[in-house]
């Protein structure tokens, strides 16, 4: 199986963002919004990251 | 007639070895020690969170460290790996060919010892729900 870069990230950060939000909050609401900011960081994190290393790989 | 109530002392010493069960039995098959604690659904995300990183890691052609690791950073791998329970055996049983020559691969590695850390974490908790200690 080959994913994109892009593709890894996401399932990477759906997967551990859920299961740390279960492990952490106990309300369904709070474990919801908990899992949609650990994803959006998780995603955005990695673009930024991999834009600052844009220069590097030219 | 009143039940008769268990003497402190015996509690305690019973949900710990119950506590512990379910933690070993949490690190041998992700989710199994919530189960037997009751906690349906935590068992079933568990279960298929550790399940899925550690099928997509393999089918990613992940590195699978063993015991005779050559360097220290390898036997940390093999300790993250070995987190994930009776998956690991399974993963070594099936013996993939893995290739971390290609960014896929590398992945597949993280992806399999993310897995043993998160089935580790889990086991904690379902170690901590039988003591009492978190709910």
């Amino acid at each position: 199986m080959v994913l994109t870069h892009f593709q890894a990230i996401i399932f990477f950060a759906a997967v551990v963002s859920t299961a740390f939000a279960f492990h952490s909050r106990q309300l369904p609401r709070e474990r919801a919004f908990y899992a949609v900011k650990s994803f959006v960081l998780f995603v955005g994190c990695a673009v930024l990251i991999g834009w600052l290393m844009y220069p590097i790989s030219r | 007639m009143t039940p008769r109530k268990e003497a402190p002392a015996a509690s305690a010493s019973s949900s710990t070895t119950f506590a512990t069960v379910a933690g070993l039995a949490g690190w041998a098959v992700p989710g199994l020690g919530h189960l037997l604690l009751k906690r349906w659904v935590r068992a079933l995300v568990y279960f298929t969170s550790v399940c899925a990183l550690a099928t997509i890691g393999l089918a990613m052609r992940g590195n699978i460290f063993t015991a005779s690791a050559a360097d220290p950073f390898d036997f940390l791998g093999f300790l993250a790996n070995l987190g994930t329970g009776s998956l690991y055996l399974i993963a070594r049983a099936l013996d993939g060919t893995p290739d971390v020559s290609r960014a896929a691969g590398d992945y597949g590695t993280r992806f399999f010892a993310t897995a043993g850390v998160l089935n580790v974490l889990f086991a904690i908790e379902a170690y901590e729900i039988g003591c009492g200690r978190k709910r």
